[in-house]
């Protein structure tokens, strides 16, 4: 293990839900309500059980292998070539999950707040905002996430109760009558929203006390499967179904509804927006720090920074290629969704599969 | 070194080509009321509307000030909002800024064209700038006649607009019934009718009394205020009302403070039969001073209960009769009723509603309840 | 320079002359004892750092009383006069034996006096420190309303009795380092054994030792040679003017540090949680003061983001105020000829050069011309129509909230920070401050102090069940029966978990 670093397991708790919240749920009503009607919750109940068995994987994997990183145990169960491979998997959907986070907060900050800034501005600000937290170590990140943990909660909360004086409870009935055949479907897409919580392949090495990382984790998803249903159900109440098929950003839409009481702010949305740049922060800031260190270690440089640097303008390039959002999720969405899918189900579970076997044939 | 060089570089370019969006406060002009009205001029080939923006002279208000004038009102053609807002450009000073708009007020011969309507209403959905919650309102009469009864209106609010702040009184709950944007186009996706308050002058005031009734996205039929006391009360949504009957003579008057309506499917082959359940709660305000005989014992109470139940049973049946036979607009609610609580009967019946509206049973029950006498025996 | 003294009185007197040749401070007072052997002896030291008294009534005066002396000179071998003066000739407290010029020299110069005795190996240090020093009064940076008012002074070892006297435990432990080549300032370490983290002593000792530095004149320059990150706005140790913040701190498993010459004495680590904590906390009732520091966040966000929050919202997003202040914000700002953001800094520089010239004048002149500047210069720019009225409100409640933030330079160090903030609202208003709080998020997440990460005990690691209940609020000291565990003390119960109302 390289250095001295110490992470706790609230912060491996913190760090998932950070990293995993992001753009995620704005549109995921949106997308749900389209496919599976009123009972869109259905997904997201199965996408979190569906998590907690790929963390069991990742933490079995450290738990095989102490005293050892990500690289070192990639390198020896699996050998240097298929490995480096992976990592150029999971290195190319970390990388396009930055550029298409920094997209999606250009166009929602453009739209919501600064209507005349050119979007390439404000895309290029966030990233080099960003930057100064990538080249920091595991463990700066840890007390980031540790740190936002609390913001998100309370910021969903107070989100829930601000709703609920206008809310129309009867609106998430009739229950049950959505098309359920487009379960596999809505679970694929629901999918994309819980992506993240692979970042913790860089920072459970370095976990203090490392029995308690599973059960932290497990916390963190069914914190994130909570958040996520109390917003879809907050969504259904406010709209109606029609109108939540038809807008881009119904969470953001409530915003636009909420009257504060004693009119101390109106029209929150821009609010809204200006406190989701740091929830995507959370997320954009461990991703851009995995994409470094994963090319540090194909090199085999020692330090990130230099990496993280040249990857800016990449991730700029990226960002700004395609013309609109329907450009963007057709062409970087998807391979980010396939390289999603091998970097989080394949190779953990292949390092543990592989690891297993050889541990068998080493017998 | 270098790095600081390089920031300041990088900061004093921003900040010199920079700062896209700041405009100073002062600078902006945040009308609150916008009116559409066809336009009849030369130019009504190519721009369909005359758009009009209210909004308060901010010399006018502050301490020191320094214009009598509290609201100005500029108009010009267009083809849609949008448009408007850039052909007023170059006459006015500042850049009008739509964030703060409350009131929509659109002509009825507007109204009564589904595809204007239907353009008005996306534009006005479809951006960010404009507040879902903006009340939407008609107009019967000519919108300038409005507009300058508003100018010179005594009871001017300099800040809201006289229009809005009578949206928001309370006690008005039953003479209109207030619809925002997000609420109109709830209504018209759910294929119901939707009310929207109808404004109109009266001498020198404005007032908005009674409404107009939209069916898809267009204007199918007016009603009056009694009219939409009935509906509202039928909605089960009155706030603040009083309910006046003739009881034995005397004159009685309770204050209604809670109304609720249950919706119950009785029949659901052939002929659809819904039982709507009206529960009123009141107090009693006037009745009469009596000199013998004059204690308000329950049975009076009980009396007086059925009475009124009676005579706002057979009130509410005959507005009932209007809107199904007349307007053919389902405006109770009963559609949503059943897309909710019985989801296999909408499921036969969502095609052809509007026949199966129009020949439905609606059964009444109306339930009174005095709570208090008030002070007095 | 040789190593040691010589055995006779005129060479070492020679060398002594030579050294501090033109440090006219220099006494030398020669003595002849005992009348059948004359035994020379020479009294060395720098006037004005001594209790004359002291020296005169008790080792010269002791030295010439007749008694003694004729015992001694009648034993006559040189190594017994020495012994015989050390056992018997001096009445006064503190002796040692020197032989090595460096620490005698270097004792001469802290204030002790230099006892030569002509043909003997070693000469004798007496301890006579006294020079005029401030009495103790209350610390003028850190008043409260209820609690002991003693504050320290410069001279080091008052203050270490002031510590001592509240911490009767063998186990406080006082290490004396010198740092500063010239200046051999003495530096006092402090900390309890057996509760604080061994690991942080050493790292302490370690960078103590690597001072290579003309001199240390305040504790804040020893601040900057052993924090972090001495680039960082914020600072990294915590310092203080009150002994029972010194003690208190101990007593957590933390170590404090005693520069002489510096009333301020400064604590490590100093993270966010204790930076935000004022000594008041503890001695008022715990429902006041739980309030009082949730509103110390509050003023902490005033203090950075009032004047930036003002800028973005008029000019840039005014639809997120309510319409009735919009018009009026409007109205009363038509006047006014400069856009928000140069109005802003404009009276934020103001303020600055306010402050600054409030602190150089002391005594009444300086609280007048505080009020002057404020409410004059205020109401008179509003009245010119340069600003308008909101922003006065704004910079005044601004430079409040910064007040109420109890140490010193945090609260500078975001005075200063908040003007870049107006800069980047100026730029891209809401979003611009939500990039300028990302920063310096980063900023603060990456400060540590002295391996204890700076935003502890926010910051995940090691925390225990009481850190919150003594951070954000204050419960009452019933609940506190742990110590904060972000400093890893290795005795964690500080009080017996007792039961509710015993």
């Amino acid at each position: 293990m390289s250095k001295d670093l110490k992470v706790s397991h609230i912060q491996i708790r913190g760090l998932i839900v950070s990293s995993v919240i992001g753009v995620g749920i704005l549109s995921l009503p949106n997308i749900l309500t389209i496919l599976l009607g009123k009972d869109g919750w259905i997904a997201i109940l199965t996408i979190g059980l569906i998590s907690i068995p790929l963390l069991w994987v990742i933490n079995q994997v450290f738990k095989e292998n102490p005293g050892k990183d990500f690289f070192q145990i990639g390198r020896e169960t699996l050998g240097k070539p298929i490995f480096n491979l992976l990592l150029v998997s999971l290195f190319g959907s970390l990388l396009l999950y930055c550029a298409s986070l920094s997209r999606i907060l250009g166009e929602m900050v453009k739209a919501f707040l600064l209507s005349n800034t050119p979007v390439e501005v404000i895309i290029i600000v966030f990233i080099l905002a960003t930057s100064y937290i990538a080249t920091c170590e595991i463990d700066v990140i840890c007390r980031a996430g540790y740190f936002m943990y609390p913001i998100i909660i309370g910021f969903a909360l107070i989100f829930v109760l601000l709703a609920l004086p206008t809310a129309d409870f009867t609106n998430i009935l009739p229950a049950f009558q959505g098309d359920l055949t487009n379960l596999p479907k809505g679970i694929l897409n629901t999918f994309f929203s819980f992506a993240g919580f692979e970042l913790i392949i860089f920072a459970v090495p370095y976990a203090e006390d490392k029995k308690e990382v599973l059960k932290s984790s497990m916390l963190a998803i069914l914190t994130i499967t909570i958040i996520y249903l109390s917003l879809f159900f907050i969504t259904l109440t406010q709209f109606t179904v029609e109108e939540i098929q038809n807008q881009i950003f119904p969470v953001l839409i409530i915003a636009k509804n909420v009257d504060l009481p004693g009119y101390f702010l109106q029209n929150l949305d821009g609010f809204v927006v200006a406190i989701w740049v740091l929830v995507i922060f959370a997320s954009v800031g461990p991703s851009y720090y995995g994409s470094g260190k994963i090319l540090s270690e194909v090199f085999s440089t020692k330090s990130h920074k230099n990496f993280i640097w040249l990857l800016a303008p990449v991730i700029y390039f990226i960002a700004t290629m395609p013309e609109n959002m329907i450009q963007m999720e057709r062409s970087i969405g998807r391979i980010r969704n396939i390289l999603g899918i091998i970097s989080i189900i394949v190779v953990p579970a292949l390092i543990y599969i592989v690891g297993i076997l050889r541990r068998r044939l080493s017998k | 070194m270098k790095k600081i060089i390089v920031l300041l570089l990088i900061l004093s370019l921003t900040l010199t080509t920079g700062c896209w969006d700041m405009i100073e406060i002062e600078n902006r002009i945040f009308p609150y009321t916008v009116t559409f009205e066809l336009n009849h001029g030369e130019d009504s080939e190519e721009n369909k509307y005359k758009i009009s923006f209210t909004y308060p002279n901010i010399t006018a208000l502050g301490k020191n000030p320094t214009q009598e004038e509290t609201v100005y009102i500029i108009s010009t053609t267009a083809n849609n909002l949008f448009e408007a807002v850039h052909n007023l450009s170059t006459n006015i000073h500042s850049p009008i800024y739509l964030k703060q708009l409350r009131v929509v007020i659109l002509e009825d011969e507007i109204a009564r064209d589904e595809k204007l309507i239907r353009e008005i209403f996306d534009s006005l959905n479809r951006g960010f700038l404009i507040n879902k919650m903006v009340n939407i309102v008609v107009a019967e009469e000519e919108v300038n006649n409005i507009l300058n009864v508003k100018l010179n209106s005594k009871k001017q609010e300099t800040v809201e607009g006289l229009i809005y702040s009578l949206l928001r009184n309370r006690q008005n709950s039953t003479r209109f019934t207030t619809k925002t944007l997000k609420g109109f186009i709830e209504d018209m996706d759910m294929k119901s009718g939707s009310i929207v308050p109808l404004i109109k002058t009266e001498g020198d005031e404005i007032a908005l009394s009674g409404g107009v009734v939209f069916k898809d996205y267009r204007l199918i039929g007016y009603i009056n205020e009694e009219e939409n006391k009935d509906i509202v009360t039928l909605k089960g949504k009155v706030k603040e009302d009083s309910l006046n009957v003739d009881y034995n003579g005397i004159e009685l008057s309770v204050s209604i403070t809670k109304n609720k309506c249950k919706k119950k499917l009785i029949k659901d082959q052939d002929n659809l039969k819904v039982l709507l359940n009206i529960d009123l709660e009141g107090e009693l305000e006037e009745y009469i001073i009596l000199q013998e005989d004059g204690k308000i014992t329950e049975d009076v109470l009980k009396a007086m209960e059925k009475d009124i139940e009676e005579k706002t049973q057979k009130q509410l049946n005959t507005t009932i009769q209007k809107i199904q036979k007349q307007l053919g607009a389902d405006i109770l609610g009963i559609n949503e009723y059943l897309y909710k609580y019985q989801p296999k009967v909408w499921e036969n019946v969502k095609e052809n509603w509007e026949d199966v509206f129009f020949n439905m049973d609606i059964d009444l029950k109306v339930n009174m309840d005095i709570r208090t006498r008030g002070l007095t025996k | 320079m040789p190593k040691n003294i010589w055995n006779s009185l005129e060479k070492n007197l020679q060398h002594i002359r030579t050294l501090f040749v033109d440090c006219d401070d220099l006494v030398i007072r020669e003595i002849e004892i005992g009348d059948v052997i004359r035994v020379k002896m020479a009294i060395v030291f720098i006037d004005g750092l001594i209790s004359k008294d002291h020296i005169s009534e008790y080792a010269i005066a002791s030295l010439l009383s007749e008694e003694e002396i004729k015992s001694l000179s009648l034993q006559g071998y040189r190594t017994t006069i020495l012994e015989a003066i050390k056992k018997e000739g001096l009445a006064t407290a503190e002796i040692s034996e020197k032989e090595d010029w460096d620490s005698i020299i270097n004792l001469i110069l802290s204030g002790d006096t230099l006892l030569l005795i002509d043909n003997s190996e070693k000469a004798i240090i007496i301890g006579s420190r006294g020079w005029p020093s401030r009495g103790i009064d209350e610390p003028k940076t850190e008043s409260v309303i209820r609690g002991p008012r003693e504050g320290f002074t410069e001279v080091m070892k008052f203050n270490t009795a002031l510590v001592r006297r509240r911490i009767k435990d063998t186990k406080l432990k006082i290490k004396i380092h010198q740092v500063g080549r010239r200046s051999k300032t003495d530096v006092a370490v402090m900390y309890i054994d057996d509760i604080v983290d061994q690991k942080l002593l050493k790292e302490l000792n370690k960078r103590l030792k690597d001072i290579d530095i003309d001199a240390v004149l305040d504790s804040s320059i020893l601040e900057n040679l052993i924090e972090d990150n001495y680039l960082s706005p914020f600072p990294q140790l915590e310092n203080t003017e009150r002994p029972d913040s010194v003690a208190a701190s101990i007593y957590e498993g933390r170590i404090g540090i005693i520069v002489d010459n510096s009333p301020f004495a400064l604590i490590i680590p100093g993270t966010i949680g204790t930076l935000l904590q004022s000594s008041e906390d503890y001695y008022t009732r715990w429902f006041e003061a739980s309030v009082v520091r949730v509103t110390r966040i509050a003023a902490i966000i005033f203090a950075l983001l009032a004047s930036p929050l003002y800028v973005a919202m008029t000019a840039y997003h005014p639809a997120m105020l309510p319409s009735r202040l919009t018009y009026s914000l409007a109205a009363s700002r038509l006047n006014v000829p400069f856009p928000a953001v140069i109005e802003a800094m404009l009276m934020e520089l103001t303020m600055e050069l306010l402050r600054e010239s409030g602190t150089r004048i002391s005594g009444p002149i300086g609280t007048t011309i505080g009020i002057v500047g404020g409410l004059i210069i205020g109401q008179a720019a509003v009245e010119a129509g340069i600003v308008s009225p909101l922003m006065i409100i704004i910079v005044a409640i601004t430079t409040i909230a910064s007040f109420a933030i109890p140490s010193y330079e945090f609260s500078a160090a975001l005075r200063i920070l908040k003007l870049g903030f107006i800069v980047l609202a100026a730029i891209l208003g809401l979003y611009g401050i939500a990039i300028g709080l990302i920063i310096l998020g980063t900023h603060l997440l990456t400060l540590n102090s002295f391996g204890i990460p700076f935003t502890s005990p926010y910051s995940g690691l090691g925390i225990e069940d009481g850190d919150i209940k003594d951070t954000l609020v204050k419960a009452p000291i019933q609940r506190l029966w742990l110590r904060p565990g972000f400093t890893h003390p290795r005795n964690k119960k500080r009080m017996k978990r007792g039961k509710k109302n015993e």
